[in-house]
């Protein structure tokens, strides 16, 4: 994976905006705001789904793309970020606008928690860490039934309307969702462009050559770390206002971390589009089938990712976004470069 | 109530043995290959509805179907070191995590498809049954001696055959076995498929304990990977400690606090264990144990 250095941050992307690789993405992203309109509703719901893991998958590549450290345990976030919302609005009566930031903020105490030590393992062990830490708290979310409803779940209720986030609409949830699509994908742009972002790919490449080059490799993993688990968080609290009903099968879910890696791999690892990508090809195609098929062709269509997932990492290892990079570049060469004010004479 | 504590942790040390069972081809894999297999709770998954179905469409005894689950998960890990691991094994650590992770996702969702999410379990074969003075449920019972016997006989192979000899030098040094003429893929494919045989050995055993459905192997892959962690990575012998010191935790956890409380007992147990020998203070501290220990005799 080669390191792109060229180019980059969020006011790059605002100098260059007469190119077509910034504004076709632009224009493509302000249609979606129609989608409401023009689509039947089961589209809409889809796609609220779609930028609710689309985030975590965000989230899972600024630590494992960028950072190279393989989380299987992004869904801890996922869960506290649901269980606070839910339970600070279903049992206190308090706002999910007050509600989300508390759970971030115990997203960034669990980040450190459990970054700090587990950081000094890498590779598997990292993998093995995570995995276990979010395999505990799903054993805990059904010992503490007392508080979050146990295996039987827990319903998030509360009055209708804008202060607690609950509409009989999907509208409104879609718009949330994308601002926060688009909010965590500003975000990965920001990073991967910043000393953290350049720090994280340097202890990708090779965290011994980081080190000594005087990186704080351990610093910044940590930061990288907490950036996704704030991401995750606010995609947890999003998806207990919207679905309503949480149960640790589904928030603290393994099945759940894996598919964030998966989606980052599909689309391509470490890249900005990756996440993007991945999330619109996997998480509409499993509701699809699972909707028109049923459930178990829906597991069937996941089995013939993870098949194809399987022959990338052999046969293309870089993803989507490369193999498909011809596509865009054909495209660019379509669309002309425009350019705003500048030389009038 | 000694009776009832004595009784609780031998049901620890049986259970433990079927989770050394569990764990071994883990360990295995991973100390000749050095290729941390992670769907290998999802080959547990798999072996336990293959157990499940022989058991309920042949009728043959659950213990007895060891016979024919094992040799058909050395062939199933045959085909898959083919398939996937042999084209990955010289790739990096992310892309093996990635294959190994994939796999998880193939067999999970393949057994969804198949079987759907209802859970199924093999029962009605064994009772319990009284021994000095103390209740023992069959099935763990038997459980452990499977155990027992697979392991020596794994054993023996290692250290009393030609192609043990070829493992262990391939897992001493693949270059080194590789210029004694040693063909080290074939070992690779050999010892991958022996790993997934003894971890579907474990199929009919663990069929009879828990509940077989597709998200399984999340619970198992962890207790695979406690055990082997604890016992270290790819030593067989550690293994078999770790594995019922894991059973007896857990078995005491239900006994005085409550079974859902074992698990993440033992899990701050394996983050602890992985955080120490990352740092190298695991071996400190067992160094610092062990010579503790001989000091003692040396001063009878």
């Amino acid at each position: 994976m080669a390191v792109e250095t060229e180019g980059g941050g969020l006011s790059e992307y605002a100098t260059r905006i007469g190119e077509p690789r910034i504004y076709l993405p632009i224009a493509l992203a302000a249609a979606v705001l129609f989608v409401p309109f023009v689509a039947p509703g089961f589209y809409v719901h889809v796609l609220i789904l779609t930028f609710i893991t689309g985030t975590g998958a965000v989230g899972w590549n600024i630590i494992g793309g960028f950072g190279g450290q393989f989380s299987l345990g992004n869904a801890v976030f996922l869960g506290i970020g649901g269980y606070t919302t839910g339970i600070l609005m279903a049992d206190y009566g308090i706002t999910p606008w007050v509600g989300i930031p508390i759970a971030v903020a115990l997203a960034v105490v669990a980040a450190v928690v459990i970054g700090y030590p587990a950081f000094k393992t890498s590779g598997h062990y990292f993998a093995l860490a995570t995995i276990a830490v979010l395999e505990g708290m799903w054993f805990l979310s059904v010992y503490f039934s007392d508080l979050t409803g146990g295996s039987t779940g827990y319903s998030v209720t509360g009055d209708g309307g804008w202060l607690m986030l609950l509409f009989d609409s999907r509208e409104p949830y879609f718009y949330l969702a994308y601002a926060l699509f688009l909010g965590s994908i500003a975000v990965m742009i920001a990073i991967r462009y910043s000393r953290i972002g350049y720090y994280l790919l340097a202890i990708r490449e090779n965290q011994d050559a980081a080190e000594a080059v005087g990186i704080d490799t351990a610093k910044y993993k940590l930061y990288g770390f907490v950036i996704s688990a704030i991401l995750t968080a606010v995609a947890g609290g999003l998806y207990a206002v919207y679905i309503n009903f949480l149960y640790p099968d589904s928030m603290f879910s393994i099945d759940e971390s894996i598919l964030y890696a998966l989606i980052v791999l599909i689309g391509g690892i470490g890249t900005i589009a990756g996440p993007i990508i991945g999330a619109l090809l996997m998480v509409p195609l499993e509701e699809y089938t699972t909707a028109v098929l049923g459930g178990q062709y829906g597991a069937l269509s996941y089995v013939g990712y993870g098949v194809v997932l399987i022959l990338f990492i052999i046969y293309a290892p870089d993803g989507l976004v490369e193999r498909l990079r011809f596509v865009g570049e054909r495209i660019e060469d379509a669309a002309p470069t425009v350019s705003f004010g500048g030389d009038e004479d | 109530m000694v009776e009832v504590l004595i009784q609780t942790i031998l049901r620890g040390i049986l259970t433990g043995g079927v989770y050394a069972l569990v764990a071994v081809g883990l360990t295995l894999i991973f100390g000749v290959m050095d290729v941390v297999n992670f769907a290998h709770g999802a080959y547990l998954m798999l072996a336990m509805y293959v157990s499940f179905y022989v058991w309920s469409f042949l009728g043959l005894d659950p213990f007895l179907s060891v016979l024919i689950v094992a040799p058909l998960f050395f062939l199933f890990g045959a085909v898959s070191y083919y398939l996937v691991i042999h084209p990955i094994i010289d790739r990096s650590m992310f892309a093996q995590i990635f294959v190994t992770v994939g796999l998880i996702w193939v067999f999970e969702h393949l057994a969804l498809f198949l079987f759907g999410p209802s859970p199924r379990r093999i029962t009605g074969e064994y009772g319990g049954i009284r021994a000095f003075g103390m209740a023992f449920e069959e099935v763990r019972l038997y459980g452990f001696l499977i155990a027992v016997v697979v392991v020596a006989l794994l054993f023996l192979l290692l250290y009393r055959t030609r192609l043990g000899l070829n493992i262990r030098a391939t897992s001493e040094s693949p270059e080194i076995a590789q210029l004694m003429g040693v063909d080290i893929y074939r070992i690779y494919l050999l010892t991958f498929a022996i790993g997934i045989a003894l971890v579907g050995a474990a199929g009919p055993v663990v069929a009879q304990l828990d509940s077989t459905e597709p998200t399984i192997w999340s619970y198992y892959v962890l207790i695979a990977f406690v055990v082997v962690v604890l016992g270290g990575l790819g030593n067989v012998t550690g293994a078999l400690i770790a594995g019922p010191i894991i059973g007896i935790t857990e078995a005491l956890a239900s006994l005085y606090l409550d079974p859902l409380l074992g698990p993440p007992i033992y899990y701050v147990l394996f983050f602890a264990v992985l955080v120490l020998r990352a740092t190298g203070q695991f071996e400190e501290l067992t160094h610092s144990v062990r010579t503790a220990f001989t000091a003692d005799k040396g001063g009878v």
